[in-house]
């Protein structure tokens, strides 16, 4: 009797804590991503002492309308481009024939990897005043700088992401509607325009989104390559870093963050509804492999997403032979010897920096998941009043621009109750919920997929609602987990959209640098920080793998050595 | 139109799919491929279709070599396993493409459509999505798209898998209907062999990438060639046995400790002494008296019209066996035991 007493006390013990954890979720949401987004609206309209728009009609006036005119004239051709461009390489890697076409899955996921500004450095490297190609080669002394530009490196950089999500669509569709439309006399070119690409529109419409809000965000390539042409996001970049006109900024972003929300519920809402991959993705993925390779694209269709594919390969490969390069030679432009001397330059901030990259890209990457697949286990699971707005809340980041979420955690977080900044504290937050959506979608899609009827199970054997939680759940959702870890820890390393507005000289990050450096005309320097952030990028992966098969690894050796950890045959 | 497949080969990476297989297809009739998956049924299917290029061998209609045509060339269509019906068009749509693909003039898509729809009997689901259609909803829709075009060969792969037991009968039925009204000539794949032997006026079993016997449903029933076709249709009992003696009208077979009398086989020759395997069904195992072998029952399945005993027999040899009898003969008891004759004539041996 007294054992069994004890047994409900823990048990309630453990109900409140998954009690406390339930209320913390929603309250944490709305601390950390709807009160910071208010934020930025109330700084944009609230000056002084009064509701004005006076900053609204300043961005929209005569002085600075040329910003939003600039911002969508880089972003739309951008997105469009580097979708298209996605399109092919997805096309190439998923479908071609042709033989080693893995190797294009590779060198988009070293693009991705590769930080931000880099594409803008070697740019700068090769066709810059002191470009190599530009000046040594051709002996010219031509200005590449401007619009065009930034959208070619822009569509190059959004390629890679564009690849892969409709990469993943198009592995994921069910290959015998194709053959259903081939077999009632549809010709290869009429399948692909009446079936193949409208089954495909989810996935390009998501790219393209997720091309355009990149681009909109993006202030670095402007900055570095544009020449002087300014668009909103670096004129917000500007109006924080040069002035401190927060409220200026936060009109600046608003304007920013329309747009976005605007594709994000365009996208969600017109066309959310018509997802049509197979229902039954293992059947699909067997008669995948029942269709015939020689029935592949004609083969001009295939020459030229090959010439794409090369094009892009190359490119992707000149920016890392590039940076190489220019991180070991002495003076770009007038001595090409070989010289150590821009990493002894970056030696000892440079470290810390690097440092502060790695212990940043760590504890978002192990703790940021964990709260991801949380947040999606108690919106699926208890569905409350108003779950739909706290789904929508931890979605929001996906869609804010960097700049945006970095004013608004600037306005939210530097005064009581919660004064933050510059504190390494709120740098973790702010990329712990930058990357919420990815693991909350992903462990999302794993409740969705797993019967209902699998918790009922669970508590009708005995187990309670902690222990469900425990033993069934969270092993479901490991999945999840490790997407959100990878995703987080490639983030955290490369970007530096939202952090660079709380950075303090003590809280540098590796990003940081290379931007700074380049800025500055450090190329060289700018270069051995990329060359070294690339080489950590791909060593904490390992890493963060490595990790990850630990406990199986365990397993195994458990396996080895029998039950309880003895030898078998030696058991006693 | 006849086709005709000439040792047709396919294989994927490793395996061998298809190993020469030569086969004709009567006109105007169903013949089904069953077999047990991975042997190889639906990749003859997708040759057939065009999907697939075999490796070797040729497919023949009326004399004419369509081997390297492509699918929308072929005169074919085909009802695939889970439909693939078009999810972003709806139902009007799905059953018109193969019409507008064809570049067919406007009227006669709509009146070709119109008529289909009404054989079917989905005239009132014209407007609809396709992921709104219950299982037998689509199934008819899938079979209306792919007769719209007026295919000279109709190919069905697994169609009714995804239906309940029922429906799968009622389709069946109509598909059988519609087939005989058409006379369109037809390949049914499926690996049930209930319905295979339901559906088609010939069948082919297949094992392993080559047809293992091919013949009408009744032959491949009561005389199947190999102890797999025997196995794999129907149920029914293998025992190992031995030829004791061999004369002029008669061999005697040995097995579970009796011998019976079998009629010799002009075709076929044994040896006395020759290790062999006996197949017979369960409904010819009776109960008689003067049975030769005394079994216990074990346990009984009831299964409506007649019950299914199974057996164990006593002695020396413990052999299962599965006994079938009519309900208004079934009146014994698990534990039972009691005495069984096997109908001579029934026995099929295999060596």
């Amino acid at each position: 009797m007294a054992g069994k007493l004890r047994e409900v006390s823990q048990f309630t013990t453990r109900e409140k804590l998954l009690r406390g954890i339930a209320l913390a979720i929603p309250l944490s949401l709305l601390i950390f991503i709807l009160y910071p987004f208010m934020r930025v609206f109330l700084a944009s309209l609230w000056v002084g002492e009064g509701w004005t728009l006076a900053l609204y009609r300043q961005v929209l006036g005569a002085q600075k309308v040329g910003l939003l005119w600039n911002t969508f004239l880089v972003s739309v051709p951008s997105s469009l481009l580097a979708t298209l461009l996605g399109l092919a390489l997805a096309l190439l890697v998923v479908r071609s024939s042709i033989p080693g076409k893995k190797i294009f899955n590779l060198v988009a996921i070293f693009n991705i990897i590769s930080p931000p500004f880099v594409s803008a450095l070697s740019f700068i490297l090769l066709f810059g005043r002191r470009g190599l190609i530009t000046r040594e080669l051709l002996g010219l002394n031509v200005n590449l700088f401007g619009w065009e530009s930034i959208v070619f490196l822009q569509t190059m950089g959004h390629a890679s992401i564009a690849f892969l999500v409709i990469a993943s669509v198009l592995r994921r569709m069910d290959r015998d509607l194709e053959n259903a439309a081939r077999d009632l006399g549809a010709s290869n070119a009429r399948v692909f325009f009446t079936v193949t690409l409208p089954l495909l529109m989810p996935g390009i419409m998501a790219a393209l989104v997720l091309s355009f809000t990149l681009s909109l965000a993006d202030f670095g390539t402007p900055l570095l390559v544009g020449g002087g042409f300014r668009v909103l996001a670096s004129e917000a970049y500007l109006q924080v870093i040069g002035q401190y006109n927060m409220p200026l900024a936060s009109a600046l972003s608003v304007f920013l963050v329309l747009p976005c929300l605007a594709v994000f519920w365009l996208e969600k809402g017109v066309l959310g509804e018509r997802s049509f991959l197979s229902e039954a993705p293992v059947e699909s993925v067997a008669a995948a492999g029942t269709v015939d390779r020689g029935r592949g694209f004609h083969p001009l269709v295939t020459g030229l997403l090959l010439i794409i594919g090369l094009f892009f390969m190359l490119f992707t490969l000149a920016i890392f032979a590039t940076i190489a390069v220019g991180a070991l030679t002495n003076i770009w432009g007038y001595d090409y010897t070989f010289s150590l001397r821009h990493f002894q330059d970056i030696w000892g901030q440079g470290t810390r920096s690097v440092r502060n990259s790695l212990y940043f890209a760590f504890w978002v990457a192990t703790l940021g998941p964990l709260l991801g697949i949380i947040t999606a286990y108690y919106l699926e699971k208890s569905p409350f009043v108003g779950s739909r707005f706290f789904e929508f809340l931890a979605l929001l980041p996906f869609v804010i621009p960097g700049p945006f979420l970095g004013i608004s955690y600037v306005l939210a977080f530097h005064r009581p109750p919660l004064a933050l900044t510059g504190t390494a504290l709120i740098i973790v937050l702010l990329c712990v919920y930058r990357e919420l959506p990815v693991s909350f979608k992903a462990g999302q899609a794993v409740l969705r997929q797993v019967s209902g009827s699998l918790e009922q199970a669970s508590l009708d054997l005995g187990a309670n609602r902690w222990q469900t939680f425990i033993r069934v759940y969270l092993p479901l959702m490991a999945p999840a987990y490790r997407i959100g870890m990878i995703h987080a820890f490639i983030h955290v390393m490369t970007t530096i959209g939202a952090i660079i507005f709380l950075i303090t000289p003590r809280y540098k990050v590796a990003t940081f640098e290379i931007f700074d450096a380049t800025n500055r005309g450090g190329l060289g320097q700018g270069a051995a920080f990329a060359l070294l952030l690339i080489v950590l990028t791909v060593a904490g992966l390992i890493f963060l793998n490595l990790l990850w098969k630990l406990p199986q690894l365990k397993e195994k050796s458990k396996e080895w050595m029998g039950p309880h950890g003895t030898v078998p045959g030696k058991h006693q | 139109m006849e086709l005709f497949l000439e040792n047709i080969s396919k294989s994927y990476e490793e395996t061998l799919a298809v190993d020469g297989v030569t086969l004709a297809v009567p006109s105007g009739k169903i013949l089904a491929l069953v077999g047990p998956s991975g042997c190889g049924k639906t990749t003859l299917l997708r040759v057939i279709a065009g999907l697939l290029v075999p490796d070797q061998g040729r497919v023949l209609l009326d004399g004419q070599d369509i081997t390297k045509l492509p699918p929308y060339r072929r005169p074919t269509a085909t009802v695939f396993q889970n439909y693939a019906l078009f999810p972003h068009l709806n139902v009007y749509e799905n059953i018109a493409y193969g019409l507008k693909a064809r570049r067919s003039p406007g009227q006669n898509t709509r009146a070709a459509v119109q008529e289909i729809m009404d054989l079917m009997k989905i005239t009132d689901l014209a407007r609809r999505k396709v992921n709104e259609l219950s299982g037998g909803q689509q199934q008819r829709v899938a079979l209306a798209r792919a007769m719209v075009v007026n295919p000279k060969i109709l190919l069905f792969d697994e169609p009714l898998s995804s239906l309940d037991a029922r429906l799968r009968v009622e389709m069946r039925e109509e598909i059988k209907k519609i087939q005989q009204k058409t006379q369109i000539t037809s390949i049914y794949v499926t690996h049930d062999q209930e319905e295979a032997l339901a559906i088609a006026q010939q069948v082919a079993v297949m094992k392993d990438g080559k047809i293992e016997q091919l013949g009408t449903p009744r032959e491949i029933y009561c005389f199947p060639e190999t102890p797999f076709v025997a196995q794999f249709v129907g149920w029914g009992n293998l025992v190992q046995g031995q030829v004791r003696s061999v004369n002029e009208r008669r061999w005697d077979v040995q097995f579970m400790g009796q011998t019976l009398q079998l009629e010799r086989e002009k075709s076929r020759d044994l040896q006395a002494g020759q290790a062999v395997h006996l197949f017979f069904r369960p409904e010819d195992v009776v109960p008689a008296p003067q049975g030769k072998w005394s079994v216990k029952i074990q346990q009984t399945t009831f299964l409506g019209s007649l019950v299914r005993y199974f057996l164990q027999t006593q002695g020396d040899h413990d052999q299962a066996l599965v006994m079938d009898l009519p309900l208004d003969q079934a009146r014994f008891q698990p534990g039972e035991e009691l005495p069984v004759e096997i109908i001579p004539h029934a026995v099929r041996i295999f060596y």
